[in-house]
């Protein structure tokens, strides 16, 4: 396509196809020395067609009647090799229906052989290349209009089509690999998705140049999309929830997708939000999921833990029943040994009742301290010697390592907790094996520190355990509401302490409790 | 004489209740505190008419015990009724085959009946 940028008042080249020599020396005379035209002139139209396709001509002034082409078929075959050069048709002074028909096959204008002047032909020549020049650049800007809007429809329907398969999962992982569906083919060539907080080790993840993985670190910290200006071939957009990070999409274009422009990284941008509201409609689905099923779990074992203490209640009372309706009633001393059981297991399932009020209150934030002054070994001895006469039953060994004496301001129904979870809790998967407490003055904090050396905790279980309802140890082999160490942690919390655990599979753990030794303000909720 | 029941239980106090229970209907009962327990039990002794088996119990549960017992021609025909407060408890007992259940907290007329049932 020629250039549009071209007018008038520079020297261009009129090809003048002509085969009389006469009148061909007339138009050249006169167009190229009085009105600075460059004229080149040739005998047939064979030659005119090779001229014009060679290129460098700007307009051409063909006779009608040559040796080899006349009528309008030269007209047709010119404006067929060139369709942007304007063509002015030479006719005879009583050939004006050729010329209207010529007008029809696309000429420009027509001359009359003999009857205008250098001049006027000049003018006409000048008129006819300004109508082809404006029609020219009309055609490239409605080109160009239609070209954008075909791109922007392709992007549109490339973006909604995006959409439907990033919405076709709630699956995280399904979703993942969505995003590097939707975008590979249709808008770019290669597509990594990485996220703030990855899920895979980093030898897993999709390997990338060091240009990319220094830009991908650059919008997951700015949020703002990169693109490549000068290369044009990368585009790297953020995944952004109400301006949270959740990972940025990386994506690469090869040269045969033309460059890069504006529109692309509006589209790319558009897409990262979709993709990002995909996945965390994703993990949304899948904590709602994770949390169902723990809730299920644990109406399971409350059901459990709530119903064995019942059944024994039961069965005393109705063995004890049965015996007062048999011939040999019950002593008075078998009467008090039955209720003393049945006030155990009464005991027992208002533990249970409490353990689940307070998780309920440490929910809503309700749970209130009343710190007093205390000397922290003689609470833990009581704690460890009522737990000792409890549960007696069991074989386990508990050693108290007691220290010296310390004193701070601490809730002493709360902290007599902490310690029956911890001793419980030791015990239960102790496997038998000595449990050891142990007490430290660390000067601005007390120290509470539980041993056993049971079954331990899985390295990848470690950072779940304070949760609500979780365990590490199987549900059908270890009873227990999976509460005791998420409830031991919000309590030593709201001192303003920490508890942390060591552990190794099948060597026991270690619960290390710090309590600051003048706690916190009176009255301060836990979270 | 030997046992006629044995029964599974790891809490201690429900499993001294109910042995008290059983025995004061002339039903003789041994014990174990889990599924291990129960399967050296089984082989060193007579073997019982029934099986009360908890499901929730440390070292072998009761789904474990299931396994181990079907898959010993010499115990696998004893019948097992299965004592729980698993809320699937009725779907449980289809996917062990056992014989009958009971849902805790257990009614002691509801207990006995059963037990007559497989020990008559």
């Amino acid at each position: 396509m020629p250039s549009t940028g071209r007018n008038f008042s520079s020297a261009y080249n009129v090809l003048l196809i002509e085969d009389g020599d006469d009148e061909a020396e007339v138009l050249s005379e006169a167009l190229g020395y009085e009105h600075g035209l460059r004229v080149l002139r040739v005998s047939r139209l064979a030659d005119g067609l090779e001229r014009v396709v060679a290129g460098n001509i700007d307009a051409v002034v063909l006779d009608l009647s040559l040796p080899d082409a006349s009528g309008l078929s030269g007209l047709r075959r010119i404006r067929a090799a060139t369709p942007w050069i304007p063509v002015l048709v030479l006719t005879g002074a009583r050939d004006e229906e050729l010329a209207t028909q010529a007008l029809h096959h696309g000429a420009q204008d027509f001359l009359v052989k003999g009857d205008l002047d250098g001049s006027q032909i000049a003018r006409r020549i000048r008129d006819a290349f300004e109508r082809q020049h404006y029609m020219m650049r009309a055609s490239v800007l409605a080109d160009e209009q239609t070209r954008r809007a075909v791109a922007e429809e392709r992007r549109n329907s490339w973006l909604s089509e995006a959409g439907q398969i990033l919405s076709s999962s709630l699956d995280y992982e399904a979703t993942l690999t969505n995003i590097q569906r939707a975008s590979i083919g249709s808008f770019a060539d290669t597509c990594i998705v990485e996220l703030a907080v990855p899920r895979q080790s980093a030898e897993l993840r999709e390997p990338m140049t060091a240009r990319l993985a220094a830009h991908v670190a650059e919008v997951m910290r700015t949020g703002q999309v990169w693109f490549d200006e000068d290369a044009a071939d990368a585009l790297v957009v953020p995944m952004s929830i109400t301006g949270r990070r959740i990972g940025v999409i990386a994506m690469t274009f090869s040269a045969s997708r033309g460059r890069l422009s504006a529109p692309h990284r509006l589209i790319g941008e558009e897409f990262g939000h979709r993709a990002a509201l995909a996945l965390e409609n994703a993990s949304l689905y899948q904590q709602a999921r994770a949390a169902i099923a723990l809730r299920e779990e644990f109406l399971s074992i409350a059901s459990h833990e709530l119903r064995t203490p019942l059944s024994t209640l039961q069965l005393q009372l109705q063995v004890l029943q049965f015996k007062f309706a048999s011939t040999a009633p019950p002593t008075g001393a078998e009467v008090n040994e039955r209720l003393n059981k049945c006030l155990g297991q009464t005991t027992r399932v208002t533990r249970l009742v409490n353990t689940l009020l307070d998780v309920s209150l440490i929910a809503s934030g309700q749970i209130f301290l009343k710190l007093e002054e205390l000397e922290l070994s003689g609470v833990v001895r009581e704690t460890f010697d009522r737990f000792l006469s409890e549960s007696s039953g069991k074989a386990t060994a508990l050693v108290f390592k007691n220290g010296e004496k310390i004193v701070g301001k601490w809730d002493r129904m709360r902290l007599e907790q902490v310690v029956t979870n911890l001793i419980a809790n030791g015990v239960k998967y102790g496997e038998g094996a000595p449990v050891e407490v142990t007490l430290a003055n660390e000067g601005v904090h007390a120290v509470l520190s539980v041993r056993d050396r049971g079954i331990g905790i899985a390295p990848q279980d470690l950072g779940r355990i304070f949760g609500r309802f979780e365990r590490a140890a199987s549900v059908s082999h270890y009873g227990g509401l999976g509460l005791g160490l998420y409830v031991t942690r919000q309590i030593v919390e709201a001192h303003g302490g920490t508890i942390a655990v060591e552990s190794e599979l099948g060597k026991g753990s270690l619960f290390t409790v710090k309590l600051p030794l003048q706690g916190r303000q009176a009255g301060v909720a836990a979270k | 004489m030997s046992s006629v029941v044995l029964l599974v239980e790891d809490d201690l106090a429900l499993r001294e209740v109910m042995v008290e229970a059983l025995q004061m209907e002339g039903i003789v009962t041994s014990f174990a505190a889990n599924g291990a327990e129960a399967m050296s039990y089984l082989r060193c002794s007579p073997p019982p008419k029934l099986i009360l088996l908890d499901l929730m119990m440390p070292v072998m549960d009761g789904a474990q015990f299931r396994v181990a017992q079907r898959a010993d021609p010499s115990f696998c025909g004893i019948p097992v009724v299965l004592l729980s407060a698993d809320r699937e408890l009725a779907d449980k007992a289809w996917a062990l085959q056992v014989d009958a259940w009971l849902r805790k907290p257990v009614d002691l007329e509801e207990l006995m009946e059963t037990v007559r049932r497989y020990t008559r």
